[in-house]
């Protein structure tokens, strides 16, 4: 049986999101069918508003609606610590921690075996900012795989060249995990990164 | 459940050649088993901090690993790490000549074709590079296995043309794959031309073991020449550009356009 086409397009829409397969995108599709209508129109608004009104900040690549962002503006934050993330998303959870620095945003999907290249990560903007000497220490906090780890090696020796001292988040064991199930890779680099009580 | 369908459980030994993000937690991996050849498989919750599996399936592990066949996807169900090749990680260059190795597989192994010669030859490859650092011979030795394995072997005793053997093989047809004598060269275009030097690097590589290999003293320019050698008779027959070799080069010329 066919659906109505208007519901046929908007699970096609929404199947288009990541994370959604057929099955959740017709859920999600006929919630959307019993929501009031004015609720619905202001789900259709924001998404537009958001596509529309954010956009990365020139400065650091944070998804913003202000430029520079507010991170960027804020006077009290240390301006000498740069952290470096791949995505917004990222600078969400460091925030969370409560880093007074900086940061930089790569924003850009790196996959070495799908024929990216280093070339594709739009590194002026950083550049600039390791040749002004504002900045004293560059934090790399890409996720730990391969392409994180080629980039991290990559900007830290671009940083030494600059006199800018790079650092990397440590590798460990999550809070409240279990040894005993830790795997082998991880738990040999946080042998390797002990601390001395 | 399933209805009729009988779902076959195995394991291999493989090397890990690339993943990719699915569904939320789980992983595409793209891996060369020594029993089946390259295929994909899917490893559920890798993403989670607790999965054991997550460590197998790290791009250029060696791990053993558990399948059970699915309707499209095999599924990875348990896995234990063999190596991690701990001191590649360690260094930039390093880590991208084993990118590169995990590329000429990606790009040119067919799936589920078995090839156990050129898994040993991986493996191999990795464990020196790991153990030792980097060798120009080591990769050189990988690429020519990898033709091989793939038919692609050069004729490199006799003229690929006239079939003469003995005398002077000084070209080679690289569209022909194999050395051509000084009598066909005239009528024959675009020849690679060959040292004895280089000539006998490259009967080296297809005939002998790493060890022996990684041991031989090459002139600089030899080794040059073998790998511009290489790059085009790999760019020929298996028709692909690698972008890993390419960034190397460019790292290590200081080529990288920064925009
Ligand atoms: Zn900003
Ligand atoms: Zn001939």
């Amino acid at each position: 049986m066919r659906l109505a086409l208007p519901l046929e397009k908007l699970i096609d829409q929404l199947l288009k999101l990541p994370g959604i397969g057929p099955k959740t995108a017709q859920r999600l599709a006929l919630y959307i069918l019993k929501m009031p209508l004015e609720e619905a129109g202001q789900l259709a608004q924001a998404i537009i508003r958001a596509r529309k009104e954010v956009f990365p900040c020139s400065n650091c690549g944070y998804l913003t609606d202000t430029d520079p962002c507010r991170i960027c503006q804020d006077q009290s934050r240390d301006r000498a610590v740069l952290c470096i993330v791949e995505e917004s998303s990222d600078i969400i959870a460091v925030e969370r921690t409560g880093y007074q620095g900086r940061y930089f945003v790569l924003n850009k999907d790196f996959n070495l075996m799908e024929d990216n290249d280093l070339e594709a990560l739009q590194l002026k903007p950083l550049i600039k900012k390791l040749e002004s000497g504002e900045i004293e220490e560059i934090i790399l906090a890409l996720n730990p795989d391969i392409d994180g780890e080629i980039i991290s090696r990559f900007l830290a020796d671009m940083a030494v060249k600059y006199g800018v001292k790079a650092t990397r988040l440590a590798y460990g064991i999550p809070v409240g995990g279990d040894i005993e199930f830790t795997d082998e890779i991880t738990l040999r680099k946080a042998l390797e990164g002990r601390k001395e009580l | 459940m399933s209805f009729g369908v009988k779902i076959m459980y195995y394991c291999s030994r493989a090397i890990i050649i690339k993943t990719m993000d699915l569904r939320e937690t789980d992983k595409l991996v793209t891996l060369f088993s020594e029993k089946e050849g390259k295929i994909k498989a899917v490893a559920k919750g890798v993403k989670k901090p607790a999965s054991s599996l997550r460590a197998c399936v790290q791009p250029f592990c060696h791990s053993l690993l558990f399948f059970s066949s699915g309707r499209e996807l095999d599924l990875i169900t348990q896995g234990k790490l063999l190596d991690f090749y701990s001191n590649i990680r360690e260094h930039i260059d390093l880590i991208l000549y084993s990118v590169y190795i995990m590329e000429l597989l990606d790009k040119n192994l067919m799936e589920r074709v078995s090839l156990p010669g050129l898994y040993v030859d991986v493996l191999s490859v990795l464990e020196y590079i790991n153990d030792i650092g980097y060798n120009p011979l080591a990769i050189r030795f990988l690429e020519m296995n990898l033709l091989k394995n793939l038919g692609y072997q050069p004729v490199l005793d006799e003229c690929v043309f006239c079939g003469r053997k003995g005398g002077l093989l000084r070209n080679f047809s690289i569209e022909a794959g194999g050395t051509v004598c000084d009598m066909c060269v005239k009528c024959t275009a675009k020849n690679f031309p060959l040292s004895g030097e280089l000539l006998a690097l490259i009967r080296l590589l297809g005939s002998k073991n790493l060890k022996t290999v990684s041991r031989v003293k090459a002139t600089d320019a030899t080794l040059q020449q073998l790998e511009i050698f290489l790059e085009k008779y790999l760019e020929y027959h298996l028709e692909r550009k690698f972008s890993v070799k390419n960034m190397i080069s460019k790292l290590k010329h200081n080529r990288l356009r920064i925009t």
